[in-house]
C-alpha cells in the first residue's frame, strides 16, 4: 500500500510465456489505476515472467519501485 | 526497475547481479525506500544469494539511473559467518536504522546509509525470520507461528536493540 494510503499493488505471474504484470488500484474507489507495463517496448524491456518485489515511493504515491524475477538478474 | 505509475513511464532500470538458478529456499526478495532519506532516493533490495543492495536515484542531463552504493553488509565482523540468504528488511522508526534478517534467524543492523552497524546477540538463531514489521520504538520479528520484540536502546552501540520478553506464540489451538 501507499504511504498515504489511496493506492495498493498486486503482482501478477504470467503462464505460457506472458510476463508478469503490476495493477495499481484506488482504495477506496477499488478502480484499476494502472497495469505495468503498458505499451510494447515496456514489455520488451524484461524477459521474466514475474514481479517478485515492489514499494511505493514513501515521498510521491505516483513512483513505484519493482523487482522482476529470473532471467532479469 | 523504477517508474513514474501516472504517467506510465519506466524512469530507469538496472539488474540485481544474480545469476544462474537461485537454490536457496526460502526464496524472498524484498525491495524498499529509505523512508528517513530527504531526498526520497534511496532504495534497498535484499533477497537470497547475498543480494544486498543500496540503491540510489540519480537524474543528470534529464537521465535517470540508478547509482550502486558500496555497502557490504557480510564483511561487517570478522569470526561471524552469517547466512547470505536475506529475507526481510525493515527501517527503524525512531533511529532510522535497518534491519536485514536471515533464514539463519541472524539479525544484522545496518546504519541509514547501508553500512553494516552490529550483529544482534538475541538473535533467534536456528529460525528463518520470515517478516520484519517496524513499530515506533522497534522491531516484531515472525519466526514460523512465533513473534519476539525487539526495543530500540538509545546509546548502545554494541546491542542498538533489545529482545523484550520471549517468544509469543500465535499458534491457534
Amino acid at each position: 500500500m501507499s504511504f498515504s494510503g489511496k493506492y495498493v499493488f498486486m503482482c501478477e505471474r504470467g503462464v505460457e510465456g506472458k510476463k508478469g504484470k503490476l495493477t495499481i488500484f484506488e482504495t477506496l474507489s477499488h478502480k484499476k489505476k494502472k497495469t505495468l507495463p503498458e505499451s510494447i517496448d515496456q514489455e520488451n524491456s524484461t524477459t521474466s515472467p514475474e514481479f517478485v518485489a515492489a514499494a511505493f515511493s514513501p515521498r510521491e504515491d505516483k513512483m513505484i519501485v519493482t523487482l522482476t524475477g529470473a532471467p532479469d538478474w | 526497475m523504477l517508474w513514474n505509475w501516472d504517467r506510465t513511464k519506466l524512469l530507469a532500470k538496472m539488474g540485481i547481479g544474480l545469476t544462474g538458478q537461485i537454490v536457496a529456499s526460502p526464496c524472498n526478495f524484498q525491495v524498499s525506500w529509505n523512508p528517513h532519506d530527504q531526498s526520497g532516493s534511496s532504495i534497498v533490495v535484499t533477497g537470497p544469494q547475498n543480494t544486498f543492495k543500496y540503491l540510489k536515484y540519480k537524474v543528470e542531463e534529464k537521465e535517470a539511473y540508478f547509482a550502486v552504493c558500496p555497502s557490504q553488509i557480510n564483511n561487517g565482523e570478522e569470526n561471524r559467518s552469517a547466512s547470505q540468504n536475506y529475507t526481510c528488511h525493515a527501517w527503524s522508526k525512531d533511529t532510522g536504522m535497518l534491519l536485514v534478517c536471515t533464514e539463519g534467524g541472524e539479525m544484522l543492523v545496518c546504519e541509514n546509509t547501508g553500512e553494516y552497524r552490529a550483529y544482534l546477540n538475541d538473535s533467534p538463531l536456528g529460525h528463518v525470520i520470515e517478516a520484519a514489521y517496524a513499530f515506533e520504538s522497534g522491531f516484531l520479528i515472525a519466526i514460523g507461528t512465533s513473534f519476539l520484540i525487539f526495543k530500540s536502546s538509545p546509546g548502545d552501540d554494541r546491542k542498538p536493540f533489545k529482545m523484550i520478553g520471549g517468544k509469543t506464540s500465535i499458534a491457534m489451538s
